[in-house]
């Protein structure tokens, strides 16, 4: 080795292709007489070589070179500085929440701001005090007199006086109060039997559908008077069966015939309602 | 030059102006109605009363047309006024004829694999009249179908006298006019308001609705263990006879309720009226259990074994009982206000 022997970071230039043309041939002419120099660029070279096979995939890929990277970075401040406001405070916001520290911190105060408004909702706390509570007020010589005896005894002349509390009725009273309802009374004002409801609901609404049809004249007098009759039978045997079952309700026999007086009554109202369906769906 | 040029162009033109008018004419004279008479109506045109019995307002036009169809093909119609008689015969065909009434065709719905129709629907082209108010269907004086013996019937009325023969199942919607149905193997549905229903030597599952007619039904069956037998009458009577469904429900307002026939093994029957009377005339070897609630009264020729009966006072009383050895064969009797009683069967 000589003097004019150059350092590993020269020959890597050198490989690299980064000395000037001058530069370059100078190490080349000393490599050729310069045995040791000579052996140190095999080396760089054999290693040079090795490390770009291995990333031959990721050398492959594009790489901005450092003048788009110049580009991109101003136009990145261009665009910056020509953005609205309200741009400017959102991406603000948005980073500072992309923070774990910030976005934890934010949690937090939500949840303790929805605890603080509930509690500040919750009603009056009340003191409990039940309705069949009593307190026991003796009159006269009180606890002292009690604490002297050794043994508690029952004075008849000391009779304690009983006060009732203060009524105040509680949440639950108040919920059985709104959950009672009267019974179910029927259209003349009486309570209705068991599994009545149901079909007096449906034939009242059947019969505004019949009534309007009468009304407009769409059933012929003929079919009218059929109607008419059977209708009068049907309530006929309604009314008898129903005070039949309400003087005595395990007349299982009257009540059979009663639910099924009002089945009739229902198919009776159906007939007439369905043949005018019948028409329209032929129109 | 330019004169050969002009006469070319000119004579093209004729031609296409000749072309256009051409068809243009002969679309409007396929859509245009025809032209209204000169003179007026002498008298504004009233629509008619539509009464049960009388026949239709003949268009006064026969119309008959033909269509090869599936063996179990569906078809679909709605008859305004006439009479309809429906057959079923042993040919692959659809045949109309529409006597005396609207003219119809035959729309296709649906192919089968044979590229057969499976279901038609017979459409009425009459756009005036009758077919001005019910868009579709057709009127005449007669309109007979004749189908094969395996297609399903589903026909609509206004105002039509009903005959279906020999169909395998039959489904009839009546305003008004009686229905009559017989030989049809696997099902009737048949509703009218205002006629009679008549089924007879018939199986499977029947619904049969009559608001003020009466119902009659012999030899009839069902096709398969289930089949149910349903009727309901307002005011109408109810006549059955050799019934060998094993569930029947018969119900009726004021009208009577006849049963002559066996009961059947493990059959439930049920027969209610609200005024009537409820009859039954059995065979001397019938073993069912009775339950009969009844306001009139409650008799029976045939040897009654009472279990329970309700002796209380009241408008309605009830009776629990076995005739022959029982068996687990249950008929159930409701009337309100008329009687009830078993007799012998003749």
């Amino acid at each position: 080795m000589n003097g004019n022997c150059f350092d590993i970071g020269r020959i890597q230039a050198f490989l690299d292709g980064e000395l000037s043309h001058e530069e370059s041939a100078a190490v080349s002419s000393h490599a050729a007489l310069c045995p040791s120099c000579a052996r140190e660029l095999a080396a760089a070279e054999d290693e040079s070589t090795a490390v770009f096979a291995a990333l031959e995939r990721e050398l492959d890929s594009l790489v901005p070179t450092h003048r788009l990277w110049n580009k991109i970075n101003d136009a990145i401040v261009d665009e910056k500085k020509n953005a609205p406001i309200r741009t400017k405070v959102w991406a603000g916001l948005r980073a500072a929440f992309l923070s774990p520290t910030v976005a934890i911190a934010a949690s937090l105060l939500i949840v303790l701001g929805i605890s603080a408004a509930l509690y500040l909702r919750r009603p009056a706390p009340v003191p409990f005090e039940s309705p069949v509570a009593r307190r026991v007020v003796p009159t006269d010589q009180p606890a002292q007199q009690a604490a002297n005896d050794p043994e508690p005894t029952v004075s008849t002349s000391t009779r304690p006086t009983i006060e009732r509390a203060a009524y105040r009725p509680d949440n639950e009273t108040l919920y059985r109060r709104a959950m009672y309802y009267p019974p179910p009374t029927s259209a003349l004002g009486e309570n209705y039997l068991p599994g009545e409801e149901s079909y007096v609901k449906t034939i009242a609404s059947l019969s505004k559908t019949v009534n309007e049809q009468k009304a407009s004249g769409a059933i012929r007098p003929s079919e009218r008077v059929s109607y008419e009759r059977d209708m009068a039978v049907v309530n006929d045997a309604i009314k008898k069966l129903r005070k039949a079952v309400k003087r005595d309700p395990k007349n299982e026999s009257a009540k059979q015939i009663l639910y099924a007086s009002y089945q009739n009554k229902i198919d009776l109202l159906n007939s007439v309602a369905q043949r005018e369906e019948l028409v329209a769906s032929l129109r | 030059m330019s004169m050969n040029n002009l006469c070319g162009k000119i004579l093209k033109l004729a031609v296409v102006v000749s072309l256009i008018g051409t068809v243009s004419g002969a679309i409007s004279a396929q859509t245009t109605p025809p032209a209204k008479p000169s003179h007026p109506a002498p008298w504004p045109a009233t629509p008619r009363p539509v009464w049960p019995g009388v026949p239709a307002p003949p268009d006064g036009v026969t119309t008959e047309r033909a269509l090869t169809v599936d063996p179990n093909m569906n078809l679909t119609l709605c008859v305004v006024e006439g009479r309809v008689t429906v057959n079923g015969w042993g040919r692959p065909e659809l045949r109309v004829l529409v006597r005396e009434g609207s003219p119809f065709v035959f729309k296709v719905k649906e192919k089968g694999k044979g590229d057969q129709p499976v279901w038609v629907t017979l459409v009425g082209t009459s756009s005036a009249g009758v077919g001005k108010a019910f868009p579709g269907c057709v009127t005449g004086e007669a309109v007979e179908v004749d189908l094969p013996t395996g297609a399903t019937l589903d026909l609509r009325g206004q105002e039509t006298r009903t005959t279906v023969d020999t169909v395998k199942k039959a489904t009839i919607k009546n305003v008004g006019g009686n229905i009559s149905v017989r030989n049809v193997s696997d099902g009737i549905t048949a509703s009218t308001y205002e006629g009679d229903i008549t089924v007879e030597e018939s199986k499977g599952s029947m619904q049969l609705d009559t608001t003020s007619g009466n119902i009659i039904a012999f030899s009839v069956g069902p096709s398969e263990i289930g089949d149910t037998f349903r009727v309901k009458t307002n005011s109408g009577v109810v006549s059955l006879q050799r019934l060998e469904h094993r569930q029947v429900e018969v119900g009726s307002i004021s009208g009577a309720v006849y049963y002559s026939g066996p009961i059947q093994p493990a059959g439930a029957y049920s027969f209610g009226t609200n005024n009537g009377t409820v009859r039954l005339f059995l065979p001397n070897n019938t073993n069912c259990m009775i339950n009969a609630t009844y306001g009139g009264s409650f008799a029976s020729e045939l040897p009654f074994k009472r279990g329970t009966e309700d002796v209380r006072s009241g408008p309605v009383r009830s009776v629990n009982g076995t005739l022959g050895s029982g068996g687990d064969a249950l008929v159930r009797l409701t009337n309100n206000s008329g009687g009830i009683s078993i007799r012998k069967l003749p």
